[in-house]
């Protein structure tokens, strides 16, 4: 079996020019590739005989085509064809899992920085342990469980953090001392540890294997593959998926989705509208060692240091250690060349020796092994870390599931799942929003920016992440014009969608914002009470007691305008407000789906008859008497070239009113202590207004039937299963106990009922305030019950923060702050 | 004896773990075979000797290496070039030139790889820049040229050249060669040709040279006596030719034969890469558009023994080149020289096989194009053009730069010898390099790289090697590496 492969590898070089490569490198990729035909023994011969050599031609049409045969793309067209959507058609431009697939580790990493995430790699995990007696065809799939060591306390922290939420997701992980870990795994050196933990769950798999065995369980159901075809254009009419053109014809579709890994914004790119797909290959490193005696049992655990950046798993009989550099390279400076199939890049040893080292400290007993080979292979990373998802803004009935990060095979398989449930059925079963690939503006699919974000990305892998993390590379995307001025008045900006805003203004440079290397930071001794905490509160307290000043821009804004009152009856249909108001008039309100949950949170504001906008401004500059944060104050709209001259103003004849820049910090803590909730934040497209404590948005007896009003008049009848809560922390020492920061988990009466969200420190209140959902799920049957308020004030609330819990007293309307 | 056998044993283990060195030889026919059982004979414990000390590899190197500044007013964008040359046939075969054209202030470089000899090469190399200069000029100035011609001034104002003191100059064929210019000048006044058309003119000076090479050769066989003596050698052998012209900020890069020009151009932003971008394409076997327009040039049934072995006519390695008339002429020109009959090629039908139009390729240099790097085959033949350019780039800033280090899945290392080796590496890394000229440093690299940096062994066995054997291992090396200013001219055009 392994000779053919290697002939089959030897074709892939010699059949073709490697452009890239060159001709002068193909000898010793050759051997290198050879070398790696045992692990990769199913990549081409199995791979091979799961699409047939004889090349039907392409059919005229289908319901679904699939662009990407790697796991992505074989995961939505196995779904797909389970949910009983046979007609689906995969294309692959070279052969199943020839562009990343075939190189990746095959770890399944449970524990996943959102929930979304963590439901598809659970997802994932079940689809792998049961795709062997689907299709027959084996997968490699093990729980072989993980370790996570820590090097420091504050990793230990994230991990309990993560562990909090991981038991809530109903999964078991297990925290472990110092002593405690050389019985999970005997190799590792333990001196400069501090804990760690155990996630039995997590698993692992060979790729390829399971990419095949997805194709051969697709194919039993009726989905057809086809190797060797070209995607050349993405067909649309009237903004819907009419069709696609590839090197062999024409296929009419419906659907299309694009998986395309790290081709996948160039899949983008072919269409008429572009389709954003922010993501961009960068140099992903491991190493496999030959095998050694100490690795005797398959199901040997994985291994993540991520302090040291490193990972390793068992790989026949050896180890495989891959690294998340903290400075990654991108690869492909200009483009990924043709023919980058079973390929992989010029592998930099020098580059890889940090890792190396932390390798050898860890695991000592590498030092003795002999290495196979370093293997860096190109995989496609996000500006965010998070995986691209769901239908595409530009053009219905487009889904994208790219751009995994590294994690192609831990969230293929739950990802697929969920895009064919959202074909099939019209909408995702779950809150995806923070994976959706509407995340992103066209901005920041520039080629330029992903080129620099995506060298952090990698690394942010394995560092720890303050909740207010920010990143360094490529920002600057959207400034507003008063950006200078904030700038020299010392603001420190987060960013926000591409945009730049001050999150505080530190007139005076101070110590405290110094990290141990001297260098700038927002948060030191990660988790706890912040450095900037004195700034905030003082920009809080100008405030409620003066004029703060707060640059808005990155709200977005939409004017509607129509010659008759079509502009009202469209918002009166969107919204489940009643906007037909007087001019001038401002609604707050929220655009539903059909589920009567929250699509978008906004404001309207008539400004004429027949001119209403949507938060917007006409020429000149337009003052609101609105605030999202409780307190009084105008949103001045200002055109562009007016911003400078009218801010100079402001500033200079505030002065008598103790006139100050404050950021959105502040601004949060403001809105927070005042019980205004927000859209992503606090509340997402899985709730309603009544859920969410907005009842008085709906307006249920409107002319209009709105969206969504069948489903709130259902809920207004049956009652709410989950309540969006305003809390007050008990006992909590702000200066000194860790803080918390949304996430956390909330027990009623010592039983689990939802999680924090928006979290901050209440300056009037004296206190930590934050908001959190109450469900009330039945212990036995685990189903949600209904709940009212007096179940919601009647209970004894406690919030845990890094496995302490503090009482909390728990509020359903705004308390009075005066 | 023993220089060759230690030369030969180093040159083995160079085959065994050097790619480049391993294409090099491929390039040159090199039984293959017989390579890989003289690896398999080599054994490890043999033990490394250098014939040449470390200064003495320097002063080889360095012996033709020169450096020119140029201000501002006369190099425009261009701050300075260095250049040097390697030989390995003897005498050498490359030939280089870099001038001034006066009029336009222009620059022009050039490499010239000869082949079959030297006079074409060197006749190329002085001839070559007075016809471009001459073809780009203005109608008006041209009056002036021809001025110059009839009034035989000696001195005709088209160029100032950069010449190294040492490279030979042809004194005894200069008044031949000034008349055939003049006959051009004369021409070029009669031909209404468009001022501003660059790539014609400079096509045009190409094709024209190549003619009057030819028909200089062919009055002298004809008995005539208006030419030069060693017109007939300059015909029969050849030259590939690499021209840039750099004029503000637009390059034209014409090119005939294997040789190459790349811009070095800074990868945007944060990244420390170089990329490179080529402004040539080699007329080699390898370049299937070069082929097919062979082919294309001839009947159906010729196209078999066109290319054989990516030689033409099973002969001759570049596809394009100047001189070379056995591949240009007719059979019967041909057998009027003395012993012509043996110059034919086999498969000689449809003459001519060879042109010397050169392909031209225009670029504007942008704020990121930092040099550009001309150089013949020699220098390619170790180096890819991504490495040429890291390897300048980093010796811009300061920095030296080591051959990838590789472990191959047989070599039975452990990961702690693996590190220890990448951990001395790091000091070779750190280190700046020893070469203030770039073009020699480009001559270390090529030849002596090694995973732990440059290596003295290999270096030593490259140039220590007997003068009938280096040609099997390497070829001339020539290059030229021009540093282009982009701030200045961002100024300029401010200004």
């Amino acid at each position: 079996m392994s000779v053919r492969l290697s002939s089959i590898l030897r074709w892939n070089y010699t059949n073709r020019a490697l452009p890239f490569l060159g001709c002068r490198h193909s000898r010793c990729h050759q051997v290198e590739l050879r070398s790696l035909r045992d692990d990769l023994r199913s990549v081409s011969v199995r791979g091979y005989c799961a699409v047939p050599k004889e090349r039907p031609p392409i059919p005229k049409s289908a319901r679904v085509v699939v662009c990407g045969g790697g796991i992505s793309g074989c995961s939505v067209a196995y779904h797909l064809a389970q949910l009983g959507w046979t007609d689906v058609v995969v294309l692959e431009r070279a052969s199943i899992t020839s562009g990343s697939t075939w190189h990746a580790a095959g770890l399944i990493r449970r524990l996943r920085g959102t929930s979304v995430e963590t439901q598809c790699a659970k997802i994932s995990c079940q689809l792998y342990s049961s795709l062997e007696a689907i299709s027959g065809h084996a997968t490699g799939f093990r729980e072989c469980g993980s370790l996570l060591v820590a090097q420091t306390k504050d990793r230990m922290i994230s991990y309990q953090k993560i562990v909090t939420q991981y038991r809530i997701a109903g999964m078991d992980a297990e925290l472990l001392g110092v002593n405690e870990l050389k019985e999970y795994h005997p190799l590792i050196f333990t001196d400069d540890l501090v804990g760690g933990v155990f996630v039995p769950d997590d698993s692992c798999a060979n790729p390829s294997d399971v990419c095949q065995s997805l194709v051969k369980a697709a194919q039993q159901k009726g989905a057809q593959f086809f190797e060797n075809i070209d995607v050349q254009k993405i067909l649309t009419i009237n903004g819907r998926i009419y069709g696609v053109q590839t090197n062999q014809g024409y296929i009419k579709c419906e659907y299309f989705v694009n998986c395309g890994g790290m081709w996948g914004r160039d899949v983008g790119l072919l269409s008429q509208p572009v389709v954003n797909v922010p993501l961009y290959p960068c140099e992903h490193y491991y190493l496999i060692t030959q095998p050694f005696s100490e690795i005797n049992t398959r199901n040997f655990p994985t291994l993540r240091d991520q302090d040291g950046n490193i990972y390793a798993r068992e790989w026949s009989g050896g180890l495989l250690v891959g690294a998340f550099e903290p400075k990654a390279k991108p690869a492909f400076l200009e483009g990924i060349p043709k023919h980058f199939e079973y390929q992989m890049l010029q592998e930099n040893w020098d580059h890889f020796q940090p890792m190396l080292d932390n390798m050898l400290k860890r695991i000592p007993r590498l030092g003795q092994a002999e290495v196979r080979q370093l293997f860096n292979g190109p995989e496609s990373f996000t500006p965010d870390t998070r995986v691209l998802m769901g239908e595409v803004p530009e053009i219905r009935n487009y889904f994208v599931a790219a751009g995994y990060n590294s994690s192609g095979i831990g969230l293929g398989g739950g990802a697929g799942s969920i895009i064919a449930e959202w074909i099939v059925n019209g909408a995702p079963s779950l809150d995806i929003s923070l994976v959706d690939i509407k995340r992103f503006f066209y901005t920041q699919n520039n080629k330029a920016f992903l080129r620099d974000r995506v060298t952090e990305t990698v690394g942010l892998h394995y560092t720890i992440r303050h909740p207010l993390h920010e990143f360094s590379n490529g920002r600057k995307l959207h400034c507003s014009p008063l950006y200078p001025r904030l700038e020299a008045a010392g603001a420190v900006f987060g960013e926000k969608a591409g945009w730049e805003r001050p999150l505080y203004v530190k007139e005076t440079e101070s110590d405290d914002f110094l990290d141990d290397d001297g260098d700038q930071c927002q948060y030191k001794g990660l988790f706890g009470k912040p450095p900037w905490l004195e700034i905030v509160k003082s920009e809080y307290k100008g405030c409620r007691d003066g004029v703060g000043v707060l640059d808005m821009s990155s709200f977005a804004k939409f004017e509607l305008k129509s010659p008759g009152n079509e502009a009202t009856n469209l918002l009166q249909y969107l919204c489940c407000s009643d906007i037909d108001r007087p001019i001038g008039n401002i609604v707050h309100t929220g655009m539903l789906n059909s589920h009567g949950c929250y699509e978008n949170d906004c404001s309207v504001v008539r400004l004429d008859h027949n001119q209403v906008i949507d938060i917007g401004y006409a020429s000149g500059v337009r003052a609101l008497t609105m605030t999202h944060c409780g307190e009084k104050g105008w949103m001045l709209y200002i055109p562009n070239e007016m911003a400078i001259p009218l801010y100079d103003n402001l500033m200079e004849h505030g002065k008598n009113y103790g006139v100050l820049n404050i950021g959105y910090i502040a601004y949060q803590y403001l809105r927070i202590e005042k019980f205004f909730t927000f859209q992503i934040q606090d509340f997402k497209s899985i709730h309603t207004p009544f859920e969410a404590g907005r009842a008085f948005q709906v307006k249920l007896e409107k002319d209009i039937d709105f969206i969504g009003r069948k489903a709130l008049a259902a809920q207004k009848n049956n009652g709410i299963t989950q309540r969006i809560v305003f809390f007050l922390l008990e006992d909590h020492d702000i200066e000194n106990d860790l803080w918390p920061w949304g996430g956390e988990a909330i027990y009623r009466n010592g039983q689990f009922t939802g999680l924090t969200t928006s979290v901050g420190c209440g300056f009037t209140l004296n206190r930590m305030v934050g908001f959190g959902w109450v469900t009330n799920v039945d212990e036995k049957t685990g189903e949600h019950q209904l709940i009212n308020n007096e179940y919601v004030m009647s209970g004894h609330y406690e919030i845990e923060i890094v496995g302490k819990k503090y009482p909390a007293k728990p509020r359903l309307y705004t308390p009075l702050i005066h | 004896m023993c220089v060759r056998l230690l030369a030969c044993r180093w040159f083995r283990r160079l085959g065994e773990s050097d790619p480049s060195s391993f294409r090099y030889l491929l390039h040159n026919r090199y039984d293959v075979n017989r390579v890989r059982r003289v690896n398999k004979q080599f054994t490890t414990s043999s033990r490394r000797c250098a014939m040449l000390s470390p200064s003495e590899v320097s002063t080889i190197l360095r012996q033709q290496e020169f450096t020119v500044h140029l201000d501002k007013y006369e190099g425009g964008v261009v701050t300075s070039f260095d250049t040097t040359q390697l030989a390995a046939n003897r005498p050498v075969e490359d030939r280089r030139s870099a001038a001034t054209c006066l009029r336009s202030g222009g620059l022009l470089f050039g490499v010239f790889d000869g082949h079959a000899g030297t006079a074409c090469s060197q006749a190329v190399s002085e001839r070559l820049f007075d016809y471009i200069a001459t073809s780009i000029l203005p109608y008006d100035r041209l009056a002036e040229i021809q001025d110059a011609f009839l009034h035989r001034r000696t001195e005709i104002p088209l160029l100032k050249w950069h010449r190294n003191p040492d490279d030979y100059i042809s004194v005894e064929n200069a008044e031949g060669y000034k008349k055939s210019l003049g006959r051009f000048v004369n021409d070029s006044l009669a031909m209404n040709v468009e001022d501003d058309d660059l790539h014609a003119a400079i096509e045009l000076a190409f094709e024209r040279l190549d003619e009057d090479i030819s028909s200089e050769a062919r009055a002298l066989i004809g008995g005539r006596t208006t030419v030069y003596q060693d017109a007939t050698q300059v015909a029969l052998s050849g030259s590939c030719a690499c021209v840039a012209y750099i004029n503000g900020s637009d390059v034209w890069v014409a090119n005939v034969g294997d040789s190459r020009a790349i811009i070095g151009r800074k990868a945007e932003m944060t990244h420390s890469g170089w990329i490179p971008k080529a402004l040539s394409h080699r007329h080699s076997g390898h370049n299937t558009v070069e082929i097919d327009r062979i082919r294309k040039a001839h009947p159906h049934n010729e196209s078999a023994f066109l290319i054989k072995n990516n030689r033409l006519l099973s002969e001759l390695a570049p596809l394009r080149a100047f001189g070379d008339v056995k591949y240009k002429w007719h059979a019967n020109q041909l057998r009027a020289l003395p012993n012509g009959r043996m110059l034919i090629p086999r498969h000689y039908y449809t003459p001519p096989y060879l042109v010397a139009t050169p392909e031209i390729i225009h670029h504007r240099l942008t704020p990121q194009d930092k040099f550009l790097v001309i150089a013949t085959d020699g220098l390619w033949d170790f180096m890819t053009k991504e490495k040429t350019v890291q390897l300048v780039g980093d010796h811009i800033s300061g920095r030296e730069t080591l051959e990838a280090f590789k472990v191959r899945p047989t070599s039975r290392f452990t990961l702690s010898d693996i590190n220890s080796k990448l951990k001395d590496r790091k000091s070779g890394l750190a280190s700046r390099p020893i070469d203030d000229n770039v073009a020699t440093h480009l001559v270390r690299h090529a030849l002596g790289d090694s995973e732990k940096g440059i290596s003295h062994g290999k270096l030593s066995a490259f140039l220590s090697l007997p003068h009938y054997e280096v040609r099997d291992h390497r070829d001339d090396i020539t290059i030229y590496v021009i540093f282009f200013d982009t701030e200045k001219k961002r100024s300029k055009s401010r200004g």
